[in-house]
């Protein structure tokens, strides 16, 4: 991307690098999804926004250190500013155009973001004949198991058939509950077995 | 290795809670005191792993469709008020188990299990989300009421579904609409002048009588409108009927007058 400033939060796939995404998605719509590409720029800022294209959603996550102004000096009669340290959740969210390679194949690419942390899920979202229909992965890079999957939406029951590819081709990918308002994240993270 | 032999051998190893119920691979554990209010309660585990639906930890109440998906049985599901999400569709894909939302909650009293349509006992009607379920395919069926040209969707009260699955008929205050699914809207009839102001008219004063005597007699709970709702639905199965017509289904019934044309809509 040319311009991959803090504002930016959507991207077109064949912009970003594969070799530094946290993985590739591969998605084949037994329904060819809707297709108007449209491009926006805001007037502000040199920010552009895309439409009309399948997309991903990216949620991001930070958890930091914020030095913050506190006020002391009972009743604030005299006050005296103090340097109060917060610990702070942050959100972000990336929007990642598909690149299309035919009518039904579409290809992704989930980024990184640096000095975030991936929640290892992403949701895919698409219009079908102004449908909207949305459907939520998520991926594990730290074991190996399954990484091709037949999905069927949990809407409009669509037809997928997905494929993820990691970089250290080692990689699981599911299916899970979409958290409503929320695109992107599952809303049910299952307990890690137990193991006996 | 040895974590997941033990895991799978966890289920049969595990002592049954007395009243568990065991479908497939699932397990439907009862809860009957807890912060959710008073009445059992299910937790869902699935292969010894509990499967909260959307988040959600404990349901209302389970009960198994006729179809199975993956060899394991496709379950409803009903979220309590606590967490407010309705009526779902659990079935297994790819080894995990999955929900689709099927009716949004509205009653925690009367939650909607879906009406059986009549003449039809397998196939569940979810009048107000306009969805429907075939229990013995588990294929949830929807349909567009998208008006073709313009952008907007009708809504509609889902009254019946046709032999094929493919078209459905949806009451709306002075009309009939029948939805297709890619192309959106079929066709809209007028609603007969004597349904309108007499038959249905009729249902709802009725409805809202049973209730009010309900209400009398010390019964709780009761809901006229659902009641309505179930009455509405088989009145329309008396009425209206499908009628097969060049490989589609066509709408026919008592006063029911031409089709009127979509492009005015």
């Amino acid at each position: 991307m040319s311009n991959n400033g803090a504002t930016d939060r959507e991207f077109l796939s064949e912009n970003l690098d594969a070799s530094k995404a946290l993985l590739t998605f591969d998605v084949e719509f037994a329904l060819a999804p809707d297709y108007q590409p449209s491009q926006n720029k805001f007037h502000g800022d040199e920010r552009i926004t895309y439409g009309g294209i399948p997309y991903i959603e990216v949620p991001y996550f930070q958890k930091g250190l914020n030095v913050k102004q506190g006020l002391t000096g009972l009743p604030y009669i005299l006050p005296i500013p103090y340097p109060k340290a917060e610990i702070e959740n942050g959100r972000s969210d990336f929007k990642v155009f598909g690149q299309r390679l035919n009518e039904q194949r579409y290809r992704f690419v989930v980024p990184t973001k640096s000095m975030w942390n991936s929640g290892h899920t992403f949701a895919l979202l698409f219009e079908r004949r102004k449908r909207h229909e949305t459907i939520t992965f998520r991926f594990d890079d730290k074991t190996s198991c399954a990484t091709s999957l037949n999905v069927t939406t949990p809407q409009y029951g669509y037809a997928l058939s997905v494929s993820a590819k990691f970089n250290n081709d080692m990689g699981c990918l599911k299916v899970c509950d979409g958290r409503p308002g929320y695109p992107g994240d599952c809303a049910f993270q299952p307990p890690p077995t137990s193991g006996g | 290795m040895l974590g997941t032999a033990l895991a799978q051998a966890a289920p049969s190893a595990q002592p049954e809670v007395p009243g568990a119920k065991r479908l497939g691979d699932f397990l439907i554990r009862p809860t009957q005191n807890s912060l959710y209010g008073p009445g059992p309660h299910y937790t869902i585990m699935f292969r010894s792993q509990e499967y909260w639906p959307f988040g959600v930890n404990v349901v209302k109440g389970v009960r198994p469709i006729k179809a199975q998906h993956e060899g394991q049985p496709m379950l409803l599901a009903i979220t309590s008020r606590a967490d407010s999400v309705g009526t779902l569709l659990v079935s297994v894909q790819n080894g995990t188990p999955l929900s689709r939302l099927l009716s949004p909650l509205q009653d925690e009293n009367f939650p909607d299990w879906g009406v059986p349509q009549p003449g039809r006992e397998d196939l569940l009607l979810f009048a107000e989300s306009g969805l429907a379920l075939d229990t013995r395919t588990g294929e949830v069926l929807w349909f567009d009421t998208a008006v073709k040209g313009s952008g907007y969707r009708v809504v509609g009260t889902l009254m019946s579904v046709s032999p094929d699955n493919k078209v459905a008929a949806y009451l709306r205050f002075k009309e009939i609409l029948v939805a297709g699914r890619e192309d959106g809207l079929v066709a809209a009839y007028k609603l007969p002048a004597d349904a309108n102001v007499g038959e249905l008219a009729d249902i709802f004063k009725s409805a809202y009588a049973q209730a009010a005597q309900a209400i009398k007699d010390g019964v709780p709970h009761v809901n006229n409108h659902r009641q309505a709702r179930d009455m509405q639905i088989a009145w329309f199965a008396q009425r209206f009927h499908w009628q097969a017509k060049n490989d589609t289904w066509e709408l026919i019934g008592r006063g029911l007058g031409p089709a009127l044309p979509l492009s005015e809509r």
